[in-house]
């Protein structure tokens, strides 16, 4: 009890010492916060009201949309919450104080599965209550049917978690993590290129949008838990009560199942998991590899090298950097898998313009949030190293410099996923270029927006991680969405009018013009935050 | 109090700990000496049960430390760069780390005030441990471990940061606790530390004990003056040269 009372505490002095440090960022924020949650209701009422319009076809995906989104939680509820197993239980230095305490191991693990529950599921659980409340809204079925799906939801939400801890503990236990990660990645590559080759095409569109998609296929599996409250949410609507009750039932058991191995497994192997993943079990020698044999024959000063070398192996060696990549990765594999299987030319040009916007927003959205992730905390990852860094004969520029090249690799790595589905939906010529454009000047605004923001906020002081929590993180976050969803508006906006007729315009004109107009501005603003974050950088004194 | 027997760590293919056999008795003061990579802290870590033996045992308490966590109840740890709760003040965390160990309240808070009054920390305990500066965290740990009466107390490099009058205070508490029968296993660099305080003098150098006994026992064993020769001469192997 004590060490869930300790987390509790914790959490109310940081209310209150913001609270009195900062009154008005703190009532900023909060409303912030309370506003978003009003723009994400409306934006998904939005959704669902656009659904509903499409008649037959709406009614159709809007039951489907129950059955992937269960399913895409599945996985990255899972995903996120082995992750942060790792990180919080395994590779914690709390875990290393609370073993020196007469707790047992049972009793750590307890506060850890909380911990992890709450961080994996806290947010997904408000967004699912947001969803089911538009969806009892839309469908008139009333607040008992809200009311009684949170008791669905909530199985749902902890039988992912322990997926994701069952998974964490046996690979931790038994595995090399770099073997299980190379391993996954191999299995999910060959899977993605034999998945690639065939293409399935079906005539009707509607039964492409309920059979053709993988993830439907996949997410119509009856075994699996998502499966399962999906079904149970669907027949509840239906007043089917007695087969929600088995669907509501399964997750239940499922759930004390998993708990019940959870503990098993716990009491097995948490300790030895933790031993094996001990910060001071660090003592591997590390030889010279083929990479560095491979980055030294590069055409680069040494200086430049050196800095790389550092950065690429900082990032390699560290498990918490490169696992929440492979999360990103991961999600986009789903969605390339569902593309590639895309009967694209079958739908209308509205269809086809509509999933361009979304490809373009996704891709923008994963790069914006990568530089968020990894860019913007690099000098604050420098830490205790920045003193060597000033001190060093070489200018602060050529470092500057340097880190936005690696930051630039993002560019490199948006760039490719567009032009893949680009490649695979076969969009027009004009279409092509402009979503190419779009996305590897904005990828490069947001690494220059991060990176000079993350100059001029930089704390020494802090770990890396924490700077991403830090207001310069939180300005980061809304510099960049609000880039993004400038860029969106002015060119999709423009073009979704000329193609409903509502506006007329030489639609050629307006994307060469516009687009030169907006690279113009976008290099602009790159240019103006990392004069910024430099400026700030080479007069910040080392704390 | 701590026996260890045929104690050996290893890390993937080094051996940070070999053959390690440690007998310390009640109310004895112990100090590990031993080069930088020596094997100190790992020695240490293997007997709070931070760490799982490779091989041998170790008993503390009579106990077996890597089966029981009821024996911890009677054991204080100071690692060289302890964890504390940033965003719990300084009284939070010492209600916290007492009732942890099962102290009852009244005493909790009787022992709280007495610590806090003696290493001066009295006006600040409402602040937040991460306002503070490193000595005073470093003194917070002190009282932390100082609350539940350990009978065995083990500590890693243990006046890192400390300011004069801390270091004062910290040796005369650990003095004082010894003659009441607790023993206390320390690991240092300091020199004068080991030579004031210790009983019993280890030193321990590429993973194994190479000598122990008291100050006047190395003394004879090694020929040499000064605890500083001594070490010198054990853990250097062409000190003649040196």
């Amino acid at each position: 009890m004590e060490i869930i009372k300790v987390e509790l505490l914790s959490l109310r002095n940081i209310l209150r010492k913001y609270f009195k440090d900062h009154p008005y960022r703190f009532i900023f924020i909060s409303l912030g916060l309370g506003l978003s949650i009003v723009g994400i209701y409306l934006l998904i009422l939005e959704g669902f009201l656009f659904l509903d319009s499409l008649g037959g076809l709406g009614s159709i995906l809007l039951k489907r949309a129950f059955y992937i989104l269960f399913l895409i939680l599945l996985f990255m509820i899972g995903m996120s919450s082995f992750v942060v197993f790792y990180s919080l239980a395994l590779k914690n230095r709390e875990t290393d104080f609370l073993f020196t305490l007469p707790l047992s191991p049972q009793k750590i693990l307890n506060k850890k599965l909380i911990q992890v529950f709450f961080i994996s599921s806290g947010v997904p659980y408000l967004l699912l209550i947001l969803f089911i409340l538009i969806y009892a809204k839309i469908n008139n079925l009333g607040n008992s049917y809200f009311l009684f799906s949170l008791f669905y939801l909530l199985p749902f939400l902890i039988i992912s978690c322990e997926t994701g801890v069952i998974f964490s503990l046996v690979s931790l236990r038994f595995f090399n993590l770099k073997k299980v990660f190379f391993f996954l990645f191999l299995v999910l590559a060959i899977f993605f290129l034999f998945s690639f080759f065939p293409k399935p095409h079906s005539p009707e569109t509607s039964y492409f949008f309920s059979q053709d998609f993988f993830l439907f296929r996949l997410s119509k599996l009856w075994l699996l838990p998502s499966y399962w409250i999906a079904e149970g949410l669907l027949k509840l609507e239906e007043s089917q009560s007695t087969y929600s009750l088995i669907f509501l039932m399964n997750l239940y058991s499922l759930c004390f199942l998993l708990l019940r191995i959870v503990y098993f497994l716990g009491r097995r192997f948490f300790k030895e998991a933790f031993f094996r993943q001990s910060i001071v079990c660090s003592k591997k020698k590390i030889s010279r590899n083929i990479g560095d044999s491979l980055l030294n024959l590069l055409p680069l000063p040494s200086y430049f090298k050196l800095f790389l070398f550092k950065d690429i192996k900082n990032f390699l060696r560290e498990p918490r950097e490169y696992l929440q990549l492979i999360v990103f990765f991961g999600i986009l594999f789903f969605y390339f898998l569902n593309l590639r299987n895309f009967s694209y030319h079958f739908l209308g040009p509205l269809w086809k313009y509509l999933i361009i916007v979304l490809n373009t927003f996704g891709v923008l959205c994963i790069s914006s949030t990568l530089t968020v992730r990894f860019v913007f905390p690099q000098w604050s990852l420098e830490a205790r190293n920045f003193w060597l860094i000033k001190r060093a004969s070489i200018p602060l520029s050529k470092i500057y410099l340097e880190k936005l090249l690696i930051s630039s690799s993002f560019m490199v790595i948006s760039l490719i996923l567009i032009l893949i589905s680009n490649i695979i939906l076969e969009v027009k010529k004009e279409f092509f270029y402009l979503t190419s454009i779009l996305v590897s000047v904005g990828s490069l605004s947001f690494c220059c927006i991060s990176l000079g923001l993350g100059a001029y906020f930089s704390d020494f002081r802090r770990v890396h991680l924490k700077a991403v929590e830090s207001l310069g993180g939180l300005l980061n976050l809304i510099i960049n969405l609000a880039y993004l969803t400038l860029t969106l508006l002015i060119f999709f906006g423009i073009i979704y009018l000329n193609l409903t007729e509502k506006l007329k315009i030489n639609i050629g004109n307006f994307l060469f013009w516009g687009l030169t107009a907006w690279v113009v501005f976008s290099l602009l603003l790159s240019w103006g935050f990392s004069i910024l974050g430099f400026k700030k950088l080479k007069n910040k004194e080392f704390a | 109090m701590i026996k260890t027997s045929g104690l050996a760590k290893k890390f993937d293919s080094v051996w940070a700990v070999r053959e390690l056999n440690l007998d310390i008795k009640k109310g004895c003061f112990y100090c590990l000496l031993g080069p930088n990579g020596a094997g100190k802290t790992t020695t240490l870590r293997l007997l709070a049960g931070l760490l799982k033996p490779t091989q041998g045992k170790i008993y503390i308490l009579g106990q077996d430390i890597t089966s029981s966590s009821e024996v911890k109840k009677f054991i204080g740890f100071i690692p060289d760069t302890p964890f504390l709760y940033e965003n719990l003040t300084i009284e939070e965390f010492l209600e916290f780390a007492g009732a942890i160990f099962q102290v009852e309240k009244n005493i909790l808070r009787k022992k709280i005030d007495y610590y806090l009054d003696i290493f001066k920390l009295s006006q600040l305990k409402n602040i937040l441990i991460r306002e503070c500066s490193h000595g005073i965290k470093q003194r917070v740990v002190y009282i932390s471990n100082f609350l539940h009466d350990p009978q065995v107390l083990l500590i890693d490099e243990p006046l890192v940061g400390l300011d004069p009058y801390s270091i004062t205070l910290i040796k005369r508490l650990l003095k004082e606790y010894t003659h009441k029968g607790s023993t206390v296993l320390m690991s240092t660099h300091i020199l004068n530390i080991a030579e004031e305080l210790a009983d019993i003098i280890g030193i321990i150098d590429k993973g194994s004990l190479i000598s122990q006994g008291t100050l006047s026992q190395l003394r004879e064993k090694t020929s040499q003056k000064s605890l500083e020769e001594i070490f010198l001469k054990l853990t250097i192997s062409d000190y003649g040269n040196y």
